[in-house]
């Protein structure tokens, strides 16, 4: 992985976190509690992931004496993207 | 001489900090005293060659052994830097986090939405003393920066 596949990884993450946002802050204008629950449990886990990834992308230039490897970098991306595939736009409790 | 203007950055891996000119060109060889946060000084000279290089440019790049600090990496905490060119000198204070913050990306890793809640709740409660030491960092808030920094190794 090059560090613009990884920024272009982060960029993609972010774009699509964003909508997801538009689609919870719907759900919490029509008072769909059950749903903003659930939806507010895997934005706070894309959130952290960016928060990774942009610490892996600005550590680039020491990322050889870094003790967290690509794998596990690659890792938080496919957990990031299976977050992202699997948002459902509504909740029923 | 105008006052010396300068800027610290730590690396991510500890093991360095890169110091840059931010004022105008300095001509004259200065002196570099590092105060650690166990009130340890070291010092370095920034010879011509460092300034023609690098110091007036993308930054010069000082290792622990370099500066002959006591170990490989810098430890956490708020670190004194004082360039002096025997007419002028100046200080600035920084805070180091490399080494807590490297840890707390690491744990958070781990980090999924299927895990026990408790699980969860420390991940991010880590994160959120993270941000604190950068917000405290960007304040100037040292004992806001040590207070969170003590948490977070205590967490470890």
């Amino acid at each position: 992985m090059t560090q613009l596949d990884l920024q272009n990884s982060i960029i993609s993450i972010k774009i699509e976190t964003l909508d997801l946002y538009s689609i919870y802050f719907n759900r919490r204008r029509i008072g769909d509690e059950v749903s903003v629950k659930n939806q507010k449990e895997f934005l706070v886990a894309l959130d952290l992931y960016i928060q990774i990834l942009e610490y892996y992308d600005n550590s680039w230039v020491d990322k050889d004496n870094l003790d967290i490897s690509e794998l596990e970098i690659q890792n938080v991306i496919e957990a990031a993207v299976a977050l992202l595939r699997t948002f459902k736009t509504s909740y029923y409790g | 001489m105008a006052t010396i203007t300068f800027n610290v950055l730590e690396s991510a891996d500890a093991t360095y900090f890169t110091i840059v000119n931010m004022g105008s060109n300095v001509a004259t060889p200065l002196t570099l005293t590092v105060t650690d946060p166990d009130s340890v000084t070291y010092n370095y000279t920034i010879t011509a060659g460092d300034l023609l290089n690098s110091f007036n440019g993308l930054g010069l790049k000082i290792t622990a052994a370099t500066l002959g600090y006591s170990a490989t990496k810098f430890a956490d905490g708020i670190y004194q830097f004082t360039l002096n060119d025997s007419v002028d000198n100046s200080t600035i204070y920084e805070g180091f986090n490399a080494v807590i913050l490297q840890d707390g990306m690491k744990s958070a890793l781990s980090y999924r939405v299927y895990l026990p809640k408790a699980t969860k709740d420390y991940i991010l409660e880590k994160m959120l003393y993270l941000n604190n030491l950068s917000y405290a960092a960007s304040v100037g808030a040292t004992d806001k920066f040590n207070e969170n920094l003590e948490i977070l190794q205590n967490m470890r």
